[in-house]
């Protein structure tokens, strides 16, 4: 038995082997070259051609931690996190389970509902500027258009405000992007949940109905347990989105990564526009180390996620 | 609390939106469960048994009917006001729950002055849990616990609450058969310790028979007798009942009634007393042969098998609708037997001690014969034609001893009055599907016709010509159709019409008219119903002699009538058939007339009853070969 297994591995290997060495090449030589680019000091692709040598150790991390914008990057991707994830998630399992109790039109609504997935994101990102953005005006003047959403505030009573333009507030900019970013990720999760509740057995639900439950507890002490292995893996997989989060940014702030007049330090910028920006000044070993940094902090999040889970998922 | 199901009829519309279909799952059913009792719904899938539990527990509702929780009418109630515990087939247990939380569940939905404190919530829990014997096990999930075990958390769980009414559906069939046996008494403990109203839905006789008090056997949603289980299985209203209940199930045979004596196959084998002649099914418990050496009937041995206790002879008969006899003598009586050497009623072997050798020496020698005597009050016979019983003897006293009795108790006796349903209309699908074909024929044959009587008469109504039920009538389109041949159509149907019903009074008297094919059949009861002969029970007596000679059509025709005769404005089928006869009738009144109808009486006239005309011929025809072969 062992024997013909030995004798016909080298076969085996043959047929993986285009796999593997495309896996090697795409995959596993970047992950490697990431972390040796992250150990050397202002490592520079460039620079290594015309025959410059670096220093090695973690002077890179260093310099990383110490720029005055990471704090700012980190930042906000933490609280886009932290704002989204939850809301997004609270969305959709409402859609969902809306979604579930309708027969009629439901695939229309399910289409409406999938549409943002399949459209681009620095598109639309672009498209929710405009809606937020005001047209002219200055400090002193009063602007030609105030937006489409300014419109409908005003519309209600409300007052205009600036949202994404020169002298917007970081919170007015926040509330743009977490708008923005929850729309972007509904369709997903309201897919993936509603999936999970069809597949939820109708007889749990008839028994409880007998039992008298209300519906509200129907949903906290029987939806929600039964769907919870979906749900986690929606606010798993929502946690690593929002981390790298970027594109979103981009379609809104433009590569300003915030709205004019601001910098490095107040402005949008996430992890990932960080990684974009250094890799702009050819500083690779710099982008390198910060890519390293946001994988460390997505696989302790990705970690925290998983323990909780164990704790409060039934599967 | 006793539990009244009072015309309850239950439709379910065809999945598929173009055929007009629609399924009855229930039919005008009528029951009425004592208080404190298990009953349990018997019959083959699909008899409509779970849905009338489903019914019962509010998860379904009645397309029309009542029921009623003692004196409450429940029928709009929902589920959770109804005061029931259901235990689902697969039990449905909570699986992110313990067994505890599971059997909680209901009691902390109890809102307002029902509200129970923690405490009492968890004194309740744990008397239901030891009820079903699961404390042990309170902490575990439910996956951790054996099919059994979530089968008592099940019950645990529905019983907490004290229902007012416990029902069960197939509670038993996901486990195995020791655990089956065990839980199924375990049921029938905490049934009887709590004394509350239990249905129990089953498909398997054996779990029937063994637990409950009253047994309610379905077929195709209607009930076909009700009683306890083994007066039942002594005294079954029909064939059906006789067949599905017994294992191993009762002997058919092919026989008949002549001059009081009971005949299978050539063998003169009962005495039946004053019994009117006719064809019959007789069926024989496989514990009502006594093996004689003289006995009257006559098999084939074709094995022995001993089964401890008993020993079961197994041989073939020509006249058996079965494909072999199964005769159980107890062991001691085959002693008796075989003590009587060369005096053995089996010929030429002896049963010397019943071993598996005389078996296969059975076997070697095919020609071997075994001869039975019957016990007289396990042969049971059936009309052929109504598969009703036939009393004999001593039966009828019986019978009817057995009903007073069920009627002193308070569980009225059921049984199925009416025709037997067949399958055959169980779905109408089958039905569209040759009834269509035989309009291709129709359509083909008033072609034909049409030829030949072509130029009649004008055909200045040719655009009106006879337009087929279905779709476009090839026939009718290519021929120029006028009214000439679609008015001697009429002419010749209409006499036939006449001739099938000469009156709606006669219809009435007589629901399955030979020549009345199944779809034309309908319209049968539907005249009888407009003669006002209100009244289906003597139909039904006369109905063996007017269709004892032509089978095929008759067990069709009395089918349809069960479902229209009695309800005819809740079920949309005797709708549609009320249009039939309505056409029906027009198509005999202008048919007198030709010359004078409207365009429309006459296409529709000269359409209909030349189907009817058609069909008959075919039926008839079936019919003659049907009698044909039993004769020969």
């Amino acid at each position: 038995m062992a024997k013909t297994s030995t004798k016909n591995q080298w076969k085996a290997w043959l047929y993986l082997l285009p796999a593997l060495v495309i896996l090697a090449v795409f995959t596993v030589w970047p992950i490697i070259n990431t972390v040796r680019m992250s150990m050397l000091k202002d490592y520079n692709g460039l620079a290594m051609i015309g025959g410059k040598t670096f220093e090695f150790g973690f002077d890179n991390f260093k310099s990383v931690v110490e720029y005055e914008g990471f704090a700012n990057a980190l930042g906000n991707t933490l609280l886009l996190c932290v704002i989204t994830v939850p809301i997004s998630t609270m969305l959709a399992l409402l859609i969902a389970v809306a979604l579930n109790s309708i027969k009629f039109i439901r695939k229309a609504m399910q289409t409406i509902f999938f549409l943002p997935y399949v459209t681009n994101s620095i598109a639309i990102g672009m498209v929710f500027m405009a809606m937020f953005s005001m047209i002219g005006g200055s400090a002193t003047l009063e602007p030609d258009s105030v937006g489409l959403i300014n419109n409908l505030i005003v519309a209600c009573g409300g007052k205009a405000i600036n949202w994404v333009n020169m002298g917007s507030s970081k919170f007015a900019n926040m509330a743009v992007l977490v708008i923005y970013i929850v729309w972007n990720a509904l369709p997903f999760k309201i897919l993936v949940l509603l999936g999970g509740l069809q597949g939820v057995n109708k007889q749990y639900y008839d028994a409880a109905k007998i039992d008298g439950t209300s519906r509200f507890r129907t949903f906290w002490r029987i939806t929600v347990p039964l769907l919870s292995p979906m749900i986690a893996y929606v606010v798993i997989t929502g946690f690593i989105g929002g981390f790298k989060e970027y594109s979103s940014v981009v379609g809104i702030f433009g590569e300003t990564m915030g709205p004019t007049g601001t910098d490095a330090t107040n402005n949008m910028n996430t992890m990932v526009g960080y990684i974009f920006d250094s890799l702009k000044e050819n500083n690779q070993g710099g982008a390198s180390a910060a890519a390293l940094i946001l994988f460390a902090i997505i696989f302790a999040v990705t970690m925290v996620n998983m323990y909780v889970s164990k704790k409060k998922v039934h599967y | 609390m006793k539990v009244v199901l009072q015309n309850i009829t239950k439709i379910f519309a065809s999945r598929n939106k173009k055929v007009k279909d629609e399924v009855i799952a229930v039919n005008d059913f009528n029951l009425e469960i004592p208080d404190g009792k298990l009953v349990c719904l018997l019959g083959p899938s699909g008899c409509g048994k779970s849905t009338t539990l489903y019914m019962i527990s509010g998860l379904q509702e009645p397309s029309s009917g009542k029921i009623f929780f003692g004196d409450d009418d429940v029928t709009k109630l929902s589920p959770e006001n109804r005061g029931i515990g259901l235990v689902f087939q697969n039990y449905a247990l909570y699986p992110h729950m313990t067994v505890q939380q599971n059997i909680l569940f209901p009691l902390q939905n109890l809102k307002g002055e029902n509200k129970l404190s923690k405490e009492e919530m968890l004194t309740r829990a744990s008397e239901a849990a030891k009820l079903v014997q699961i404390e042990e096990y309170m902490d575990r999930k439910p996956s951790e616990l054996s099919g059994g075990q979530q089968q008592r958390v099940a019950i645990a769980r529905a019983l907490v609450k004290m229902p007012r009414v416990l029902l069960l559906d197939e509670p038993l069939s996901n486990l195995d058969a020791r655990l089956r046996l065990q839980t199924r008494e375990e049921i029938r403990r905490i049934q009887r310790r709590t004394q509350i109203t239990t249905i129990f839905v089953t498909h398997d006789q054996e779990e029937a028979m063994s637990i409950s008090d009253y047994i309610v056997i379905m077929k195709l949603g209607v009930i076909m007798q009700t009683g306890k289980p083994q007066w039942v299985y002594d005294d079954p209203a029909n064939l059906f009942v006789a067949k599905f209940l017994g294992a191993p199930p009762i002997n058919l045979f092919s026989g008949k009634v002549e001059s009081g004596k009971l005949y299978i196959g050539e063998e003169c084998v009962l005495d039946v007393g004053d019994v009117e002649d006719q064809e019959v099914y007789v069926g024989i418990r496989p514990e009502g042969f006594i093996l004689d050496k003289e006995g009257k009937l006559s098999c084939t041995l074709s094995g022995i098998d001993v089964m401890g206790r008993d020993i079961s002879v197994v041989s073939t008969c020509e006249s058996s609708l079965n494909p072999v006899v199964r005769s159980i003598i107890s062991a001691d009586e085959m002693g008796n037997i075989a003590g009587g050497g060369s005096g053995s009623s089996v010929d030429r072997t002896t049963v010397s001690d019943g071993t598996d050798s005389n078996a296969d020496e059975a076997e070697n020698n095919e020609d071997v014969t075994v001869k039975f005597n019957l016990k007289p009050h396990k042969v049971l016979i059936f009309n052929k034609e109504t598969e009703r019983r036939v009393y004999f003897g001593d039966q009828l006293a019986t019978h009817e001893q057995m009903v007073a009795q069920m009627e002193a108790e308070g569980q009225g006796y059921v049984t199925h009055n009416g025709p037997l349903p067949r399958e055959a209309d169980d779905v109408d699908k089958k039905a569209t599907l040759p009834e269509r074909k035989k309009n291709v024929f129709v359509r083909a044959f008033g072609w034909v016709k049409g030829l030949f009587s072509k130029n009649k008469e004008s055909d200045d109504n040719a655009e009106q010509t006879p337009e087929a039920p279905t779709d476009g009538a090839p026939a009718a389109d290519e021929a120029p159709a006028d009214e000439a041949p679609a008015a001697e159509n009429v002419e010749q149907t209409a006499a036939v019409v006449e001739a099938m019903a000469p009156s709606p009074e006669a219809a009435a008297n007589e629901p399955a008219p030979a020549t009345d094919a199944a779809p034309e059949a309908q319209s049968a009861p539907e005249v009888e119903e407009q003669a006002a002969v209100a009244d289906s029970e003597p139909v039904v007596e006369e109905q063996p002699v007017e269709t004892a000679e032509k089978p095929t059509p008759a067990k069709k025709a009395p089918v349809k009538k069960t479902t229209t005769a009695k309800k005819p404005a809740t079920t949309k089928k005797p709708s549609t058939t009320a249009k039939k006869t309505t056409t029906a009738k027009k198509s005999t009144t202008t048919a007198k007339k030709p010359a004078t109808t409207t365009k429309k009486s006459t296409n529709t006239a000269a359409k209909k009853p030349t189907t009817a005309a058609k069909k008959s011929t075919t039926t008839a025809k079936k019919s003659s070969t049907t009698s044909a072969k039993k004769e020969g």
